[in-house]
């Protein structure tokens, strides 16, 4: 790329010769830009099955996303996406798989019924 | 939202036509924004046990974060060069499992008791993000 664009560095960094990861913005880079996020729900049914939410992303490709969960341990935290077994022996999981049309997130508890509290964020980005 | 803003896109895009992914940037659209990140190691105890890392981060709600660590590949007999993604909870979870959560004011990775054995140093990389996890 030519030497022309836009560069925003960190505190105390010089534009002309602050390295990549010292910059905020630099416009030969691409960025992750978030085009929906939200909060959503699961009945976990605690019958050791996995109980799913569909988020319609309404992308034209399948986007990246990243997402967290409060789950059945604690409705003080949050756990992001691939917690499995909390140390709880309850077999608590969380996952997220993403299609063409949808983003799915799944919720598993062994034992008990409850609600998990799911926030998301679904990129601009393809996921693959 | 009006239409006006800044949008870079990529080279060989029309940032006039370009759509959201051929943008580098697009002041329509909220990223990650870093509140901090660090890095840190532990040290397994002898005899192995439990351990949890506390970064304080004190936002006063649960953030989005991303966490990384080296693990202990039992197959080569030693700590990675590389770091992973966690949660990582090879193979089934349990106390063989490196977990985060967030709270409102700390986020925690909890290393399982049989995570590697006594001795091992685990380095780690954290970063946490202004945006909110719930």
């Amino acid at each position: 790329m030519s030497n022309y664009g836009i560069k925003i560095t960190k505190d105390g960094y010089d534009t002309s010769s602050a390295s990549i990861p010292n910059q905020i913005l630099n416009s030969s880079c691409n960025s992750l830009k978030i085009v929906a996020e939200g909060q959503t729900t699961i009945s976990v049914n605690g019958n050791n099955v996995d109980d799913t939410v569909t988020i319609s992303h309404g992308r034209s490709n399948i986007p990246a996303f990243l997402a967290f969960a409060q789950l059945r341990g604690s409705s003080t935290v949050s756990y992001p996406l691939n917690s499995y077994d909390l140390f709880s022996g309850s077999g608590e999981g969380f996952k997220g798989t993403a299609n063409s049309s949808n983003i799915v997130f799944t919720a598993t508890d062994s034992g008990t019924a409850y609600t998990a509290t799911i926030y998301y964020y679904i990129f601009a980005e393809p996921s693959r | 939202m009006a239409n006006y803003g800044l949008k870079i896109s990529k080279p060989g895009y029309d940032v006039s036509s370009a759509s959201d992914s051929e943008l580098v940037y697009s002041s329509k659209f909220d990223t990650l924004k870093v509140f901090s990140s660090g890095s840190g190691s532990i040290t397994v105890p002898n005899p192995m046990a439990e351990q949890t890392v506390t970064i304080t981060h004190n936002l006063g709600y649960r953030p989005a974060f991303m966490f990384y660590t080296q693990i202990f590949d039992v197959f080569s007999g030693s700590v990675t060069s590389g770091y992973y993604m966690s949660p990582y909870t090879d193979p089934v979870g349990g106390d063989g499992s490196i977990m985060p959560y967030v709270s409102t004011t700390t986020l925690k990775i909890r290393y399982g008791a049989v995570h590697a054995p006594s001795g091992s140093v685990i380095n780690y990389k954290y970063f946490i993000f202004y945006n909110k996890a719930i």
